[in-house]
């Protein structure tokens, strides 16, 4: 308890917290409306509307990815880690307590920007011409697709701040960290077109954006298993992380 | 248990560098114990592992009769500043007191106590990366105190501090033994701890070279020694190397002697009658008694590298 306070405290009280959680929001939002406001029935054949309005989510996961991997590295890089495992010396408790607590912030934040994403998003889809009347579900949070998708993209960017989390606790180090999670995200996306369609679809669904990637309808994966592979890649890095926190001279 | 740090055989290796080896010492409570050696001689590396920070590879360190990892509030324990630096700039005085406060559960109300303690109470709601060196300096003093701890330990506490710090600190340092408390300072300087520390526990290259009462070491350096000056030093020098005493001569008409107190020598001289026109008994400084101890594990330092 004492260490989740601590954790607490320390995330609220620098402004990176504030920034990166705004960007969080910000992105999602905004990207969601532009990508709404610029589709139309005539040249948007898919039925599935919803990941028009998250589009977001994509961009916000860079600020998700940074905001978890500072919450450790900024206490490498400034040496408070020191303080901190001497004030407590069992490490795993303090991961885990930052864990939760970048976890918890994140979930609030993403779920308000894929709430808000989603509703700005289908009132402005509404204005071009996309009506349950004209064919297209999952205009409402009541439908099953759409209550999903946006649950997923509520979540999603609590696994990849995890994911991060872990992969910088590994790392210890900003820039290093930052970059080996966002090739570990992106670099599958642009390398698969270079394979065969089954080749590819591997690569895309082992990726830790394979969470995403098999949301959107006529994606070749499962949706739930793509969430699965996302849960596992944030529960590897953190379970090495937590490993070797306890072993390594601090 | 007596509240104390205790270091025993410890001996810690960063690849092929033994960093420390096989080191013993105890710090005990009611004085000011100075941690001396050159830089690198394995101080700072010693203070980690008391922390338990860097895991040793032989021995250890027991604080107050415990491991650290055993402590369940350490900073009720044990206080400890290894880096002044070692602030989030963004942070402000009063949050980073906060957190370390709530880590261990101690009372909110402690940290305006410590602040006020330090003197910083104005500057709390500053955000550190504002803060001088100084100021640092004493956030993290602070922050030891905290827990109000019967141990304290400071890593080089006045390196960097103008002369109002250095003072500052050597009081502060003195109160905190007067109260009672084991305080561990290290220093590379051995003037800084002048003053300041009763006992030494001097390492070099991160062996022990002295466990010492700063009186004894004082008393045990070959730097005291009595200046004489008279017109006929060959006289002089026979009957005083003949009474025991070490005899160098120092120049044309001076001499160097050691081992023989001043008032012996003027009475030795005066019932030979030789004149005396000089007689200056001077102290080896601590810096002095420290070079000496330490001039080996300096000079092996300077050839290897």
């Amino acid at each position: 308890m004492t260490a989740l306070q601590a954790e607490w405290t320390k995330l609220r009280t620098v402004r990176s917290t504030t920034w990166a959680l705004l960007a969080i929001l910000a992105s999602t939002v905004v990207i969601g409306g532009v990508s709404a406001s610029t589709s139309h029935p005539d040249v948007v054949p898919n039925e599935d509307v919803v990941m028009i309005v998250l589009a977001g989510v994509y961009l916000a996961q860079v600020a998700a990815v940074a905001f978890g991997v500072v919450a450790i590295c900024s206490e490498y890089s400034s040496g408070t880690i020191r303080t901190t495992f001497a004030a407590n010396p069992r490490r795993r408790q303090v991961v885990i307590a930052k864990a939760a607590i970048v976890a918890a912030l994140m979930l609030v934040i993403s779920a308000v920007a894929a709430v808000a994403a989603f509703s700005l998003g289908v009132a402005v889809l509404h204005g071009n011409g996309f009506t349950s009347a004209g064919g297209y579900h999952g205009l409402s949070l009541s439908d099953g697709d759409a209550l999903r998708e946006v649950g997923v993209a509520a979540v999603y960017p609590v696994l990849i701040a995890l994911l991060s989390l872990g992969v910088a606790t590994i790392v210890r180090s900003t820039a290093l960290a930052i970059s080996a999670v966002l090739g570990v995200l992106f670099v599958p996306f642009i390398v698969a077109p270079l394979f065969p369609e089954n080749v590819a679809n591997t690569i895309v669904y082992a990726s830790p954006m394979a969470g995403m990637a098999a949301q959107e309808q006529g994606a070749p994966g499962d949706p739930l298993t793509g969430i699965a592979v996302t849960v596992a890649w944030a529960v590897g890095a953190m379970a090495v992380a937590l490993w070797l926190i306890a072993r390594r001279d601090a | 248990m007596e509240q104390a740090i205790e270091v025993v055989g410890l001996t810690k290796r960063y690849g092929a560098t033994v960093a420390v080896d096989d080191l013993s010492f105890t710090a005990r409570p009611g004085r000011v114990t100075g941690f001396v050696g050159p830089n690198g001689a394995g101080k700072s590396t010693t203070m980690r592992v008391v922390l338990g920070l860097d895991a040793p590879d032989a021995g250890g360190a027991l604080v107050n009769g415990r491991h650290y990892g055993k402590l369940g509030a350490p900073l009720r324990e044990i206080g400890a500043l290894l880096d002044a630096g070692a602030l989030h700039p963004g942070r402000r005085a009063h949050d980073h007191l906060l957190w370390l406060a709530q880590s261990n559960g101690l009372p909110r109300g402690r940290i305006d106590e410590v602040l006020a303690l330090v003197g910083l109470s104005d500057v709390a709601q500053r955000r550190t990366g504002g803060f001088s060196l100084g100021m640092a300096q004493r956030l993290g003093i602070a922050a030891a105190l905290l827990g109000d701890p019967p141990v304290l330990m400071f890593d080089e506490p006045v390196n960097g501090l103008d002369p109002e710090g250095v003072r500052w600190i050597r009081g502060f340092l003195r109160g905190l033994a007067a109260e009672g408390r084991a305080v561990l300072v290290s220093s590379h300087l051995m003037n800084e701890l002048q003053g300041t520390a009763d006992h030494l526990v001097v390492i070099g290259r991160g062996r022990l070279i002295a466990d010492t009462s700063v009186t004894e070491l004082l008393r045990a350096a070959s730097g005291d020694g009595v200046t004489v000056r008279t017109p006929d030093p060959g006289a002089a020098m026979g009957l005083l190397a003949a009474a025991g005493a070490s005899v160098t001569s120092n120049g044309h008409d001076a001499l160097e002697i050691r081992g023989m107190s001043a008032d012996r020598i003027a009475g030795l001289m005066a019932d030979r009658g030789l004149q005396l026109d000089e007689l200056t008994p001077h102290r080896a400084s601590l810096e002095e008694a420290y070079m000496e101890l330490t001039r080996d594990a300096v000079e092996y330092a300077a050839r290897a590298s």
